[in-house]
């Protein structure tokens, strides 16, 4: 696209929204995402509150896993949380001109997203075995055929794994952008709607985290 | 609303210019930070002391002194504290995480109220779904 | 070393042409060939995990083919790296060849999905003819299995690949941002994306076809168990349930693209009240895309897992529970009926003030209807689950959302009849198809709104008289107002002129084999007729013969546009650049549109529907006394 062209259409627009296309296009996507997980958590909790007390396991088959993993899972919610105000953190430092501590709180960022993802390896391996030992299940997913919980388990943590693994990709290619130097003070959309994207992955842990572990 | 066009890469589009006052600082991040931490300890713990599912705080089994003492008061609590009470307290506190993260990282507080609009309709849709899913007989 | 290695790798990726033209669909098509073949070896019925295996190698392959994934990784490294491509100098690829290229201008992208949803039109609707075959006569021609296949698929394409990549992708991609000034989308990549999401949806879908086991056959809503049972005949419902989940994403980023494009880039003068109705349509249809169809991929997630793992979310006997599956499918499914509805009310509320030289009547009105039917859309799900194990008192706040919602339909009505009256009009072929909207949307409604009383659903659920309804609404609606899109817009897009005789022709033989294909089926579904059996009781036969002639009569008369677009591509007169002296924007320009759509940028100073309009009829006096002075 000609970028003469570009600014002389731009030139000559309604006001709009105020808000730069990148960031409402973001938001609007999110409000999707919002839809995709929350549609999801409320079919697990529907499945969790089956009030035939003969076939809801749900809580029956929870129990020794979260006694097990719950600490492993609150670490899990704490390197999230941590690697969310790496983030803004990285925000900030750019803002303020540091190109440096940028990329230090960046490349921080990526450990906490690998971490996450390593833990939650754990976190399956762990409740696998644990089926396993207590109930008899078969190993890995094929537990889930038993049980309610492991598949509503896996299926959650899973999807929102998946979108862990996806910002870690996303986050690449934000730090190359970031060692080339192309961010500025002035300039640095692309950790901003990274960032977006990552606090929403935390959000939806912190729900997922309360509900599979705690309620 | 000053905007300007850039001519690289993503950024062929008005953008907005971030005053130096625009949205948090540094260490207002990180005073959330260590909320949401300990928020996340004190959910944690309420859950070990009311539903019994867990050992004393977080998995961790507690040292015998501790030990009558959270025995107590967990069957007092499971005795006389309802399912109910016990799930709303636990979002709560998940809410009021969330909401931080949203307001505060996600800069919600600060941008203009469409955003506000665009993110909120999602979650009044979606408890629609729920309730109808959760009164299924 | 390194630096051979990347001079190597870039000169490869230089050298592939192919980049250029839709290196993706190419290598696609090869290796879902293998990956069928790969099936096929395995033998008649795949156990689970052949199954799984060869849907994931399936989706795999379809998505990303080898070549896409190696040019994607050595470009990244490469990009990263900061190595140069000597990419040929070739240039953009001209003419045909730019349909088949991962082109970023939202024009070329409208007429891929043009001809992508066409493509399906054809498929579904020999689908259709296929069931109508069977249920000609009493007794089976073909096997259960086999018309459950048939009317699964027919449904499946119709509304996921034909009407709303049609009405979406192809005329609001093409022509929103033509009609608000501007010269693309907020988001051009996004957009390339978007479609080339649909296609290997679209490929996955046929694919299933050649998998043993056929196709999907648990009906387009798919419920559990039957889909679960249905997953166990082969891969067939496992490609379907992935297919949906890809060409879902296409929808929801498509949404997203002309949210922010309504929003941040309508020229200067063109203020919200100013917008076309048709970009007023596509605008709440993005709002209903976005959020909704994120609901249906939970669900398809859910139901994969529950395919290919045998997870137990639907299973009551493992605590699991079919309704949940309802509830989730059909909060997606109610809002995309409107989706596949709202863009057909804002085609014709583009032609009928064109064609009765006359404003359009009630503009605020008409702009605050969609927006009703936008909100109402996502309250009245249930009312498809009446007679599943829903709660009883959920079922009467369902009811008079349902009602409610007729409400702003019958606004839009009343709207386009006071656009034509006292009008000057032409009745050409668009023009009759947007006049047969009306009328036949109306016979669709008032069945619609009969089914939502409680009571009657009862009698009605499953029979035939449902399908009259989403027929009289969905082709009488929907197809009608694309056949008077096409017509309407065909000169703008392609460049030619339409033949106007053989559109005629194509309305009556199309009008009367609807309405003779569709109309009995509100008698034999009330006489108790069910839907979706390949069977029926003897005296249901006359009627059903009719209905089969008519439905055939429908299908062939399809045949008269494909010749007519073949006729106009060859022969077909010029296109001057505002054939109908229409007031919106896109005919201000050139047909089809230059690259950045307008020479210079717009300013708008008028109302979208401005004809000089001299009323037939003398205004009231202004002081008239009031009765009783």
């Amino acid at each position: 696209m000609d970028i003469t062209v570009a600014r002389k259409f731009r030139a000559n627009q309604e006001p709009g929204t105020g808000i730069s296309n990148d960031k409402l296009g973001m938001w609007i996507f999110l409000a999707s995402e919002v839809i995709f997980f929350a549609a999801l958590i409320s079919v697990v909790v529907a499945l969790s509150l089956n009030p035939n007390e003969e076939v809801n396991l749900f809580r029956e088959h929870r129990e020794p896993y979260a006694r097990k993993a719950i600490i492993l899972a609150t670490t899990n919610t704490f390197v999230l949380i941590l690697s969310s105000v790496f983030v803004v953190s990285a925000i900030d430092a750019i803002q303020k001109g540091n190109q440096r501590m940028m990329k230090v709180w960046l490349w921080l960022t990526l450990i906490g997203g690998a971490a996450f993802l390593y833990n939650q390896g754990q976190e399956w391996a762990e409740l696998s075995h644990i089926l396993h030992e207590e109930f008899g299940f078969a190993e890995g997913f094929a537990g889930g055929t038993e049980s309610l919980f492991a598949a509503a388990f896996y299926t959650a943590t899973g999807f929102h794994g998946l979108h862990v693994a996806i910002g870690v990709a996303l986050l690449l290619y934000v730090l190359v952008r970031a060692h080339r130097g192309d961010f500025t003070a002035r300039r640095y959309n692309a950790i901003e709607m990274f960032g977006l994207y990552w606090h929403f992955v935390d959000l939806v842990w912190i729900i997922l985290f309360t509900i599979l572990y705690l309620i | 609303m000053a905007t300007t066009t850039i001519s690289k890469g993503l950024a062929e589009q008005p953008v907005e210019h971030h005053d130096a006052h625009h949205g948090g600082s540094f260490r207002l991040y990180w005073v959330i930070a260590i909320i949401l931490l300990l928020a996340t300890v004190l959910e944690v713990g309420l859950a070990s002391v009311l539903k019994g599912e867990l050992e004393c705080v977080a998995g961790i089994p507690c040292p015998p002194a501790l030990a009558e003492t959270f025995e107590q008061s967990n069957a007092w609590a499971i005795a006389t504290i309802s399912d109910g009470v016990v799930a709303g307290s636990m979002m709560t506190i998940a809410i009021v995480k969330a909401a931080l993260v949203i307001l505060y990282y996600m800069h919600l507080r600060y941008e203009k109220k469409l955003l506000w609009v665009i993110f909120a309709i999602p979650f009044g849709l979606v408890s629609l779904l729920a309730i109808a899913m959760f009164l299924n007989p | 070393m390194a630096k051979t290695v990347r001079t190597f790798l870039s000169q490869f990726l230089g050298r592939i042409p192919t980049m250029r033209l839709g290196v993706g669909v190419v290598a696609a098509l090869v290796l879902m060939s293998l990956t069928i073949s790969i099936t096929y070896a395995q033998g008649e019925v795949p156990t689970q995990e052949q199954n799984m295996a060869g849907a994931v190698l399936g989706i795999f392959l379809a998505l990303v083919g080898l070549g896409m994934l190696t040019v994607v990784l050595i470009g990244f490294v490469l990009w990263a790296t900061q190595t140069k491509i000597p990419f040929l100098p070739q240039g953009e690829p001209q003419g045909i060849a730019r349909y088949f290229s991962f082109s970023t201008d939202h024009k070329v992208i409208g007429i891929q999905y043009f001809w992508t949803s066409f493509a399906f039109f054809i498929l579904g609707g020999i689908m259709a003819l296929l069931v109508r075959w069977e249920l000609a006569l009493p007794g089976l021609f073909f096997t259960t299995t086999q018309y459950n296949q048939f009317f699964t698929m027919h449904g499946t394409i119709m509304i996921f690949f034909f009407i709303i990549p049609m009405l979406t992708g192809a005329f609001g991609n093409y022509i929103m941002p033509l009609q608000i000034g501007t010269f693309d989308m907020a988001f051009p990549k996004l957009n390339t994306l978007s479609f080339w999401l649909l296609v290997p949806g679209g490929l996955l879908m046929l694919a299933s076809y050649f998998v043993p086991g056929g196709t999907a056959q648990a009906g387009w809503t798919a419920y559990p168990p039957l889909s679960i049972l249905a997953s166990k005949q082969g891969p067939g419902q496992l490609l379907w349930g992935i297919s949906l989940f890809i060409a879902g994403w296409s929808s929801i980023v498509g949404g997203m693209n002309f949210l922010v494009t309504i929003m941040n880039m309508r020229t200067k003068g063109m203020s919200y009240f100013r917008m076309p109705l048709f970009t007023w349509n596509i605008a709440v249809t993005a709002v209903l895309q976005v959020l909704g169809t994120a609901s249906f991929a939970a669900g398809l997630v859910l139901q994969v897992m529950a395919m290919t793992f045998d997870f137990p979310f639907f299973d009551p006997v493992r605590g699991g529970s079919p309704l949940l599956w309802q509830h989730v499918f059909w909060f997606y499914s109610h809002p995309a009926v409107y989706i596949m509805i709202l863009p057909a009310f804002g085609i014709i509320s583009e032609t009928i003030p064109v064609f009765s030289r006359k404003p359009l009547f009630g503009y605020r009105a008409l702009v605050f209807a969609t927006c009703g039917i936008g909100v109402l859309s996502f309250v009245v799900w249930a009312h498809h689950m009446f007679t599943s194990a829903l709660l009883p008192q959920l079922r009467l706040p369902f009811m008079l959302t349902t009602m409610l919602i007729a409400i702003p339909s019958g606004v839009k009505i009343f709207n386009w009849l006071g656009t034509m009256a006292f009008g000057k009009l032409t009745l050409n072929t668009s023009m009759l198809f947007s006049l047969a909207l009306v009328s036949m949307f109306v016979i669709g409604g008032i069945s619609g709104v009969m089914m939502g009383s409680i009571p009657v659903d009862i009698h009605l659920h499953d029979t035939y008289f449902v399908v009259a309804h989403i027929h009289y609404v969905l082709f009488g609606g929907s197809a009608f107002a694309i056949f008077a899109g096409i017509y309407y817009w065909f000169p703008k897009m392609f460049g030619k002129m339409l033949d106007e005789r053989m559109g005629i022709w194509h309305f009556w033989l199309s009008f009367i084999g609807f309405n003779l294909a569709f109309l009995p089926m509100h008698a034999v579904g009330a006489l108790g007729m069910p839907r979706r059996y390949a069977d029926y009781a003897p005296e249901f036969t006359e009627l059903n013969f009719v209905i089969t002639v008519g439905a055939f009569l429908l299908g062939f008369a399809q045949l008269i546009l494909v010749a007519n677009m073949a006729y106009a591509f060859a022969k077909g007169k010029q296109a001057v650049d505002n054939p109908w002296g229409a007031r919106t924007l896109e005919w201000m320009t050139s047909s089809p549109p230059p690259h950045h759509n307008f020479e210079e940028p717009l300013t708008v100073e008028h109302d979208p529907y401005d004809y000089e309009w001299n009323p037939p009829y003398k205004p009231l006096p202004e002081t008239a006394p009031a009765v009783g002075d």
